[in-house]
């Protein structure tokens, strides 16, 4: 088991989400960087979609009471393991007593503590993820028990998993254009291209606003309600993009731009308030060129490396 | 039937009307007890209506749009009339609304008619749950007056509160939890019309026939 002795801003339970539910408006939810917490499974040896924990920023504090080998990732991580520094991107061992304390990441938002044997709180649909814009779960509290369960695929391999930092520019994400991109002026279109957005203080694990270009629709008509996807990015009369994240409603009405790769939605729900965005957008069905062929490897985080 | 692309492993099927996209999906979810929709679509992951669309995510590994658009329009037996949808239900619930809403004057403003009059019209007509989305509980109903057609707000509200009665075009939707939201605002419920843990967590289902009175 697993006391929680501090929580930080945000600590939760989370997987890959409930599939199945989003006709009643119950939506897929789950971690918000779904790259990282797949990653910190398979560093402890779980199957890739086993619940695990994920912290929004520092400060939280968990008690082992039982020895245990745990994976984290996501934020570039500072934590302890009974005050000595703890491994990142790689499996910790443990020891039954044990209290791992976390600190300010230096990038990012979101880290994910994966457990061997996976986080065992009961499932609720089919899911163990905290979604608590539905009223399912709730986030955990200071003396919070979280029970570890038993089911691996196999053993930890590596020790390390290298992935590239975080760069100090612009990120791009990269997003499929469509399906309501017609709606808009051809200059939106462009600006949307090309410009510069800033993450704004305002966004959540339901959705990251954008602070930069505004765009504007080729007609004031209101779209119907339509249902959505984590990545699809909205745009409503104000003109500033919203990009939906784990915990996005089912439907929206607003149009949809473009909607984002999943690696780039996860890479979004990293970013903290001022971060620096671009779009790098192609068309479904379109061959990436040999310049974007780097940038269109459907690998996380490879984008990364690439800051303007 | 239009299919746009929706991102890499989705596709929005576009239809003529909030009846033939009920259609559409039901026909999709309608399967024998042990078959998945899978079973019927190959490669159908999860479908989700909207008010006039159908949204499908794929296994891009099993399957693609020109393939899914191939299939659907085997199964879609074409246009269809609303009274093609008649269920039989003749049950009609009363529901009360205060009517206090946050956007109340830009909805009178916007129609050109006194709050009152929204107040009053809003009371004639004869709704219908067409469906439950957006968020877990979020009433959509259909049958409201032309008259009070009004746009969204221009930015959605971060704290609409529970229960809220909003409008938007042609339909009017009851709120489940306090949260963000686009609707204009012009009263609350005053029954719980929701509630997760309780069975069943939604008092009405799709398809219910609605009067408001006002509290």
């Amino acid at each position: 088991m697993i006391e929680v002795l501090a929580t930080g801003p945000h600590a939760s339970v989370q997987d890959l989400g409930r599939v199945g539910y989003a006709a009643w408006g119950i939506t897929g939810g789950g971690a918000a960087d779904r790259g990282s917490l797949r990653l910190a499974n398979r560093l402890v040896g779980n199957p890739e979609g086993a619940a695990a924990l994920e912290l929004l920023l520092a400060g939280a504090t968990l008690r082992f009471d039982q020895a245990a080998v745990i994976a984290v990732t996501g934020a570039t991580c500072r934590y302890t393991v009974d005050r000595a520094s703890g491994r990142c991107d790689g499996p910790q061992q443990v020891p039954a007593g044990a209290i791992v304390q976390f600190g300010i990441p230096s990038q990012r938002l979101r880290t994910y503590v994966a457990v061997r044997g996976g986080v065992a709180t009961e499932p609720i649909l089919g899911s163990r993820s905290t979604d608590e814009p539905s009223g399912l779960g709730r986030a955990l509290r200071v003396g919070d028990i979280v029970p570890i369960g038993i089911e691996v695929v196999g053993p930890p391999l590596v020790d390390v998993a290298p992935l590239p930092g975080w760069p100090n520019g612009p990120i791009t994400l990269q997003g499929v254009v469509g399906p309501r991109d017609d709606l808009f002026t051809d200059e939106s279109m462009d600006l949307f291209a090309r410009g510069h957005y800033a993450v704004d203080a305002a966004s959540d694990r339901i959705g990251i606003r954008l602070n930069g270009p505004r765009l504007w629709r080729r007609t004031e008509a209101e779209l119907l309600s339509e249902p959505t996807i984590r990545g699809a990015i909205e745009v409503p009369p104000d003109g500033l993009p919203i990009i939906f994240s784990a915990e996005h409603p089912t439907t929206c009405g607003y149009p949809v731009i473009a909607v984002l790769e999943p690696h780039s939605a996860d890479i979004a729900a990293q970013c903290r308030p001022g971060q620096a965005v671009t779009f790098a957008l192609t068309r479904f069905g379109t061959q990436p060129t040999p310049d974007a062929a780097t940038r269109l490897v459907p690998r996380p985080h490879t984008d990364l490396n690439r800051s303007t | 039937m239009r299919v746009l692309n929706y991102g890499r492993s989705a596709v929005l099927i576009e239809l003529d009307s909030a009846d033939e996209a009920a259609a559409l999906h039901s026909r999709l979810e309608a399967q024998p007890s042990q078959g998945t929709v899978a079973s019927v679509v190959e490669g159908l992951v999860e479908t989700v209506p909207g008010l006039h669309t159908v949204l499908i995510r794929f296994d891009p590994a099993k399957t693609d749009p020109a393939r899914l658009a191939q299939r659907l329009a085997q199964l879609w037996p074409g246009p269809i009339s609303s009274g093609d949808l008649v269920d039989g239900r003749v049950d009609e619930v009363r529901v009360r609304v205060d009517y206090a809403g946050s956007d109340l004057d830009d909805v009178a403003q916007f129609t050109g008619m006194s709050t009152a009059d929204v107040i009053a019209r809003h009371q004639l007509r004869r709704y219908r749950i067409v469906l439950i989305g957006m968020a877990p509980g979020f009433y959509f109903l259909a049958g409201g007056d032309p008259k009070l057609r009004v746009p969204r707000r221009s930015s959605p509200r971060l704290d609409v509160p529970k229960g809220a009665v909003g409008l938007a075009g042609e339909f009017t939707g009851i709120y489940p939890r306090t949260g963000p939201g686009g609707w204009q605002l012009i009263g609350r419920v005053v029954d719980e019309l929701w509630h997760p843990t309780r069975l069943p967590a939604a008092l009405l289902s799709p398809g219910t026939a609605i009067h408001f009175t006002a509290a």
